[in-house]
């Protein structure tokens, strides 16, 4: 301890409870003197704990009441004497008649600076006042503790302090009333000003913002009764919705004057510039309790009013604002928009639209293309385009490739609109969901309307993996793999895809078009979105390309055991073996109706030995299986040798010319026959067809393949036409030159394209026929789980078990429960209308 | 709060913070307030009274009044203020208890004043340390206390030396002064257990009087406990002294009267044991 005090205790002096009221009058006068010292600024001298123990003492001898009731006196007549005429003096004609009547005329410096010094008379008196009471509320603390609680009157501070609202703030001080023949309290000055203020700011002017911080926390330290109820704030109960009317006004005017003078994107920031300002104003200059409330007012009159014309103009409005790409208006705009709609209506609607618009767009000017220039598409060869054979002019493209031009062309115009909207949500819309949601919906919308979507994603698939290899890198392809999911994702029919792709792969992997790394990346992105079943026949292409490529070795090494060089000589076998359900139908030559001439399609005798040897091989460790040689889709390397032309003594003919050629299997089947025949001899059309049955319209491009194309015109024809007829004459051209080494004779069959019209609608039933199944397939699942169903509740599940794949017709689905009924895999319950039960 | 840590961790911790408390009432470091009450002069804190009473809290705030701006708060020594009252009641502040003390009776020249001393037990009860007290026999200037012989001493520590019921009394009163309520129900508690043996006291006819002079009508806590002291002990009726109290204090006459009707009703009402 600081301080050993002596060690001798004075007795306490012993309070008499006998002597009350003989003790009551020298403590109030204590407590007296000290109230007016207070309140004249003279309290340095006051001891708090003699103050206190007054108190205390008072109420210890239950004099509570008294005291407390003589304070009030004492304050009301200090009120009415010191502070009240100071108020009186500020309230002049001049001022009352100013802030009521509005008259014009008086300039906003002269109206400030009469506000302000009003506004600091009030405050004045009220910090003086509020403080003196604050104190005496200290000094009293006990009386309140015990005396005020239980009497349930308010606390001598709430009394005490309601003097400044019933004698100033609801009172009209001074003669002003009389003279004006007006009606005021002086709360109607207090908030006539202080909203004057508030709107010179507004419109630019500079104001004492503390001043009206100070008077707006005297309204919220004031209530409407002493009780002092939390909700009965005067600055919430008078001053607030004064305020929150004025503002309303305020911003109508200028929200019809945005409206007539300036355009979207300057209202755009305007709002958010006010938004901002009065968020700062409650900060700074009134009280938080309004900061919501008031930027409500300024949502609903500057955005919500009149959202909708502002959206519409001409010229900055929302449709400007995409089609210009303005990030910064629509990022303003979203965030107005989120505060005033959760659901964001109107940004929604026109995103959606202008989706939709902006993507049949890309149809319509697809349409109103010509493709017919390669330098339209860029990247597709000229002389795939020759082959078109009813074309005069090389450079120009068959209708075929120009499809496919278009077709690439579209998916790449679909991306880029895709680029545009998603890079607005993710700089603008703040990665929203309902917009990410209606926008994507859109996509699907447009997507869908246009019927060839699948097989036009399909192809732009082809067109990259292919030109992947042509010289771009990985990442350019990853970027390419990516985007076609994400259209992907946006199909319908997915099955249609699938048909579509599973061609176009085909194609790909028998001629080596593409890099086996590339395409597994594709499969895999496309089993990660779509699942198993989807990806399943495209794994089972790989896998068949694998095991063929061991048994080609095998086979090679099968042949040079036996030792049998005559057979390794004259040819050297590649094989394909593909599994039939995994490859498509027009690959595997189950697409026309001239399938048995295919089979019977006649070899040469060199060829055809080994193809029994392969047989032979193949089957020793498979029996039971078939094989059958698809002669359509395979190519063959021929080495051939152009003897030197006699009484050529200068150039390339001078020479004996050897060359590797790459023809399709008709093709090298065709150019065996020339090789038995006589120098000058020749072979129609006709002959051709009969030696080698080969169908007519195979042989027909596999002869325009080498004898019109320049490149690889081994054989010349008669007429000497850019068309194939069937009264056409061919010799072999022993004039064949060609600059490389190897030349490969064009094939039609390897390109993809798009399908003509009748060839789509083939593929169309096809897939009908497809779907029909796999319809089957779906209702027998469900009924069986489910036994017995109503004929909506199966539908609707058919529809969403199949949601994955396409959209099934209604009538189809229809149609396809009608057909399991014939064929008794379930019954109608009797009694029911339309429901069904599973038939084990 | 929550504590991580175990429960000896937790111990040791806050036997750090009573420790570092304790020598902050002993040596007065850092104090930026000093409180008088007679010749007894304290050096304390704001910081540790001004956040656990308003009393003090609103004499040190605001600075117009000469507390704050002198920094000393002077309690002249009348009712409630008594200076063992106030030395216990800094006590308190800084060490959550205050020790066994009695009152000096008056008129009593009290030598020998008894100096608290506070010793932080290790063993722990309800994952509290518990702070035993014990007093420390001074012997007065000059003149050396042979523990062995001494009184004090001899009956053994923790037993109160002698009866303390009219300290509890005066405690409780500054604590209803000075707004402190733990330190009020901490003093109610001392008051009823030691009132168990020492009902029949000169001592408790002292805190009954004080009881009564000290605080307000409707502070109860004390009041119901000398009530409680007088209706379980009922003889005490018969002493000349709670018969000349109740002669002339009708406060207390009137408690005690409402308190015997109390327990009739409730013996009619088959309630009584219940209650008790």
């Amino acid at each position: 301890m600081a301080t050993r005090a002596n060690n001798k205790i004075r007795p306490i002096r012993r309070a008499n409870v006998h002597k009350d009221a003989s003790e009551f009058e020298p403590c109030w006068e204590l407590l007296r003197d000290a109230l007016t010292s207070i309140h004249t600024k003279n309290a340095g001298s006051l001891s708090f704990e003699q103050l206190y123990r007054a108190s205390y003492k008072i109420v210890l001898r239950k004099k509570g009441d008294l005291l407390y009731d003589r304070v009030k006196d004492f304050e009301e007549l200090w009120f009415s004497n010191h502070i009240m005429p100071r108020i009186a003096e500020l309230v002049s004609n001049n001022l009352v008649s100013q802030a009521l009547l509005k008259p014009p005329g008086t300039s906003a410096h002269e109206r400030r600076e009469m506000s302000q010094k009003f506004l600091r008379g009030i405050r004045d008196a009220w910090e003086d006042h509020n403080m003196s009471m604050n104190m005496i509320a200290d000094i009293l603390m006990y009386l309140d503790r015990t005396y005020t609680a239980e009497s349930k009157k308010p606390s001598i501070f709430a009394a005490t302090i309601g003097l400044f609202r019933n004698h100033i703030l609801n009172n009209s001080l001074g003669s002003a009333a009389t003279e004006l023949n007006q009606d005021f309290i002086i709360f109607d000055i207090l908030s006539a000003v202080s909203l004057d203020l508030i709107n010179m700011e507004r419109d630019g002017d500079i104001i004492d913002r503390n001043l009206l911080r100070n008077i707006t926390s005297m309204l919220e330290d004031l209530y409407e009764t002493d009780e002092e109820i939390a909700k009965q704030k005067l600055y919430l109960t008078v001053f607030e919705p004064q305020y929150i009317r004025n503002s309303k006004e305020f911003y109508n005017k200028e929200c019809g004057k945005l409206l007539q003078e300036s355009d979207a994107s300057t209202w755009l920031r305007h709002t958010q510039r006010r938004l901002n300002e009065e968020q700062e104003r409650c900060d700074t200059t009134l009280s938080i309790l309004t900061t919501d409330k008031i930027a409500n007012v300024v949502e609903s009159e500057l955005i919500s009013a009149k959202l909708d014309d502002f959206l519409a103009m001409e010229g900055s409005g929302l449709r400007a604002m995409i089609d210009n790409n303005r990030l910064e208006d629509l990022s303003i705009l979203y965030q107005l928009i989120s505060r005033v709609d959760k659901s964001k209506t109107s940004l929604k609607t026109t995103l959606q639209s202008r989706v939709m618009e902006l993507g049949l767009e890309i149809e319509q000017t697809l349409r109103n293309t010509d493709f017919s220039t390669p330098s339209a598409v860029g990247g597709l060869e000229g002389e795939e385009a020759a082959e078109g054979g009813d074309k005069s002019k090389v450079q120009t493209l068959s209708a075929a490739a120009q499809q496919t031009a278009a077709a690439i062309r579209w998916v790449d115009d679909v991306l880029q609109l895709k680029d545009k909207f998603d890079n607005l949500w993710k700089v603008c819309f703040n990665e929203d969901l309902v917009l990410q949601s209606a926008m994507t919906k859109s996509f699907s919308d447009f997507i869908n309307r246009f019927n060839r979507s699948s097989e036009y994603v399909s192809l732009f698939i082809d067109d990259n993996l292919k030109r992947g290899i042509k010289g771009k890198t990985e990442a350019e392809v990853d970027v390419v793999l990516d985007k076609a999911i994400i259209l992907l994702r946006h199909l319908q029919d997915r099955d249609m895809f699938e048909r579509y792709y599973q061609k176009h792969l085909a194609k790909r992997l028998l001629h080596g078009k593409s890099e086996v790394h590339t395409e597994k990346d594709m499969v895999y992105r496309m089993k990660a979105e779509m699942g198993n079943h989807f990806t399943a026949k495209f794994e089972g292409m790989f896998k068949d390309m694998v095991v063929s490529s061991e048994l080609t070795d095998k086979y090679r090494d099968h042949i040079r055991s036996l030792g049998d060089i005559g057979l390794s000589k004259t040819a050297e076998l590649n094989i394909n073996v593909l599994t039939t359900n995994y490859w498509p139908w027009d690959v595997m030559g189950r697409n026309s109706q001239e399938e048995g001439a295919k089979a019977d399609c006649i070899y040469p005798p060199a060829i055809k030995r080994l193809q029994e040897s392969f047989f032979k091989f193949y089957l020793k460790d498979r029996s039971g299986r078939v094989l059958t040689w698809v002669s359509s889709a395979g190519t063959a390397d021929i080495k051939c040798v152009f003897p030197k032309i006699p009484g050529k003594e200068t150039g390339s003919l001078s020479r004996e010319r050897r060359y590797e050629l790459n023809v399709s299997t008709y093709g090298m089947i065709v150019l065996m026959l020339f090789n038995d025949l006589a120098e000058g001899e020749s072979l129609s059309f006709e002959e051709i067809q009969a030696k080698t049955n080969i169908p007519v319209s195979d042989l027909m491009r596999t002869m325009a393949s080498i004898s019109i194309a320049p490149k690889a015109r081994v054989l010349v024809k008669d007429p000497p036409t850019k068309s194939i007829k069937a009264t056409d004459t061919f010799s072999y051209n022993a004039h064949f030159m060609s600059k490389t080494i190897k030349i490969k004779a064009p094939t039609i069959s390897s390109l993809s394209k798009v399908e003509g019209d009748e060839e789509r609608k083939q593929t169309e039933k096809k897939n009908d026929q497809t779907r029909a199944h796999v319809i089957d397939a779906a209702i027998v699942r469900i009924m069986k789980q489910r036994k017995q169903l109503s004929h909506t509740q199966l539908t609707s599940e058919v529809i969403t078990q199949l949601a994955n794949r396409f959209k099934p017709e209604i009538s189809l689905i229809k149609k396809r429960i009608e057909d399991l009924l014939v064929r008794e895999y379930m019954e109608r319950v009797e009694g029911e209308v339309s429901a069904y039960r599973y038939l084990a | 709060m929550s504590y991580t840590g175990s429960g000896e961790q937790q111990d040791e911790s806050r036997n750090e913070l009573m420790q570092s408390l304790h020598q902050l009432f002993e040596k007065g470091s850092y104090s930026d307030l000093i409180v008088k009450c007679g010749d007894d002069v304290y050096k304390v804190h704001k910081a540790i009274l001004c956040s656990r009473s308003v009393y003090f809290q609103k004499a040190c705030d605001n600075m117009a009044f000469q507390e704050a701006q002198t920094g000393v708060i002077d309690f002249e020594v009348e009712e409630p203020v008594h200076p063992v009252a106030v030395k216990l009641t800094m006590h308190y502040l800084y060490h959550l208890d205050y020790p066994h003390q009695p009152m000096p009776q008056d008129g009593d020249a009290v030598t020998g004043v008894t100096e608290p001393e506070t010793v932080a037990n290790t063993t722990s009860h309800d994952g509290d340390a518990v702070h035993l007290t014990r007093i420390r026999c001074n012997a007065e200037v000059g003149r050396s206390c042979n523990k062995k012989k001494c009184q004090k001493h001899k009956r053994g520590r923790g037993l109160p030396p002698s009866s303390n019921l009219t300290t509890h009394a005066r405690v409780f009163a500054i604590a209803e002064y000075l707004v402190i309520p733990g330190l009020k129900v901490l003093a109610v508690k001392k008051f009823r257990e030691e009132v168990q043996k020492s009902w029949n006291s000169d001592d408790f006819f002292e805190a009954m009087e004080v009881v009564y002079t000290s605080t307000g009508e409707d502070v109860r806590e004390m009041r119901d406990a000398i009530v409680d002291a007088i209706h379980s002990h009922q003889e005490l009726l018969d002493s000349v002294r709670v018969k000349h109290s109740l002669r002339n204090n009708p406060p207390l006459t009137f408690d005690v009267l409402m308190r015997l009707r109390q327990t009739a009703i409730l013996k009619e009402t088959g309630l009584y044991d219940e209650w008790r």
